[in-house]
């Protein structure tokens, strides 16, 4: 295997190197280098080529990103950069999710678990006892492949911490706990994790957590199932809205797209609600990120049924003055200080309301009908003209 | 038996280095295996070893003295401040960013004497030299077009016109990540 330079004084070059030692110096390169070596000639075109070389720069490229193209991953043995290419234009042009993608399998213990919060449009009476709005991990769900919707309280691996925190973990996740006296959501399970053991990677793990976290029933019985043509939104492929069903009522659809933060993972938006098939940035505790707010104010249709309506306010307004109040209470109450997430790129995505795209606004029509006591929320081609009945019947009532 | 076990660790064991050239260079055993190929035909001496004293011989034939004077520079240093793993890949075009600056200054090189350090660093299996080698020449090809690269490095297109706008054609998602 050694290749002895030939002693008749021919000078050593690039385009001279035996292939090995081509293919070696060519490792140290990055995908866009490693395809201008393609272009040089015949040669190089051959020894760019190298499945090798592509594997790796997969294995690199993908070891942080949550979801990477099945079909690439199956092709890289045979063919890397048809794999690298194929997993990139996957992550950049499929906004919905395949059931694998979407799903916990609970039998081993695999894929993705979900982290959910509200958003600031559902309201106080939502938010206030929401993890993140208090500055906690987010809320983690499980979609499991029967339609059942679970909580999931992850348990750590890390056992350095003795015994002691092994009980605590195994406290079920209760949605309306207090968490300025408990510990939070898997609150011990996370200390003294660092923020980047939760960049999730490839096989959907979060890494410092056994897969094994414990399923509890939520409080109120959910359910999810795919559509395609919701009432406020166009129509998609099957896996690009999920339909959550809570306590036998519809909420409005959750609308899936890719992550704005480059990671290949999922994002899946309601009006009123945020899930990510990762764990979500943590609520800074900075307060410029509140001005600009759309709030809802609670009030009586004709009906006598209570309805949400839509406001902006800013900061300077006194009505919101008092509700600062009682945020920054609240705020205070948090324990954690640390604000040690470095690793999360554009703290902004995902945090900020305006980064999300589906807005009242938008989805204001399931909204309403959620809000006046439908049921089932209307979908496909007759979605418009149910809501139309229902509308101005409600309308009427006023 | 202490005489033999002192042979095998002690740093005072001196193993001749001999250049294609002719010219020896004495250097300690632990410098000498650094080179796999060496360590490999140390080994095997032991086994029939014969005289103690003499200091052992390592003809490398194909190893110009200019080229051997610059491994075992590379050798000595190593032993002193072992050189960091280089990442892949390669976060900079500028080696100062990716290894410690003597290394960084070591293959400050001209092109030739590079790769002959390659060519040496393989044959003699000195798997860090080959490693900083061989990225010293990927951090030249880094962030460079086509053109420039072959440039560089002396490199003819034989594509046929045909062949090229394919090639072009190929890469054109590129770009990413």
């Amino acid at each position: 295997m050694k290749y002895y330079y030939c002693a008749q004084e021919v000078e050593p070059q690039l385009g001279k190197l035996p292939d090995d030692l081509a293919i070696k110096i060519l490792s140290f390169l990055d995908a866009s280098s490693l395809l201008c070596q393609l272009r040089l000639n015949r040669s190089f075109h051959r020894i760019a080529s190298d499945n090798t070389l592509w594997k790796s720069l997969c294995r690199h490229l993908w070891k942080d990103k949550v979801h990477v193209s099945r079909q690439a991953q199956a092709l890289v043995t045979s063919n890397a950069m048809a794999a690298y290419r194929m997993a990139i234009e996957d992550a950049h042009t499929r906004d919905y999710i395949t059931p694998e993608e979407l799903c916990y399998d609970p039998e081993t213990c695999q894929y993705t678990i979900w982290s959910i919060r509200f958003k600031e449009a559902a309201g106080p009476d939502w938010t206030s006892s929401d993890p993140w709005w208090n500055h906690d991990r987010c809320r983690k769900i499980v979609f499991l492949p029967d339609g059942r919707v679970r909580m999931y309280v992850p348990r750590s691996i890390n056992s350095t911490e003795g015994n002691d925190s092994h009980d605590s973990t195994n406290n079920p996740l209760t949605p309306n706990n207090e968490n300025d006296t408990a510990d939070g959501v898997g609150g011990v399970a996370l200390e003294g994790m660092e923020p980047a053991d939760f960049n999730v990677e490839t096989r959907h793990v979060h890494p410092g957590w056994e897969l094994n976290g414990q399923l509890n029933e939520p409080p109120n019985v959910m359910t999810w199932r795919f559509i395609t043509d919701p009432l406020d939104l166009p129509e998609g492929p099957v896996g690009s809205y999920i339909r959550l069903k809570v306590a036998g009522r519809d909420v409005p659809t959750y609308c899936c797209r890719r992550s704005p933060t480059g990671n290949w993972g999922f994002v899946m938006e309601s009006c009123w609600g945020v899930c990510a098939s990762f764990e979500l940035p943590p609520r800074p505790r900075s307060t410029h990120h509140r001005r600009r707010r759309r709030r809802l104010r609670r009030a009586h249709n004709g009906a006598g049924n209570e309805i949400y309506l839509q406001v902006e306010v800013d900061d300077s307004s006194e009505d919101d003055a008092t509700v600062s109040a009682s945020q920054v209470g609240r705020m205070n109450r948090g324990r954690r200080d640390r604000n040690d997430w470095g690793g999360v790129r554009n703290e902004d995505l995902l945090v900020t309301e305006t980064s999300f795209n589906v807005t009242i606004s938008l989805q204001w029509r399931e909204a309403f009908l959620y809000n006046v006591g439908e049921d089932t929320l209307p979908e496909g081609p007759n979605a418009l003209s149910e809501f139309q009945r229902v509308y101005e019947n409600t309308m009427a009532e006023r | 038996m202490d005489v033999e076990e002192n042979n095998n660790n002690n740093d005072n064991t001196i193993v001749k280095l001999i250049s294609r050239e002719g010219k020896a260079f004495p250097v300690p055993l632990a410098v000498a295996t650094m080179s796999e190929l060496i360590k490999s035909m140390k080994d095997d001496d032991e086994e029939d070893d014969d005289e103690d004293s003499k200091p052992t011989e390592v003809p490398l034939p194909n190893v110009k003295s200019e080229v051997l004077e610059k491994v075992i520079e590379f050798c000595q240093h190593h032993l002193e401040e072992p050189m960091s793993e280089i990442e892949k890949p390669l976060k900079s075009q500028n080696m100062a960013d990716v290894v410690q600056k003597w290394y960084a200054d070591f293959v400050d090189l001209e092109q030739v004497l590079l790769f002959e350090l390659i060519l040496a660093a393989n044959y003699m299996d000195i798997k860090p030299l080959l490693d900083l080698t061989c990225a010293t020449v990927a951090s030249m090809i880094k962030g460079k077009t086509p053109e420039e690269i072959r440039a560089t490095f002396n490199i003819t297109n034989d594509f046929s016109p045909e062949e090229e706008a394919q090639v072009r054609e190929e890469n054109k998602w590129c770009e990413e990540a």
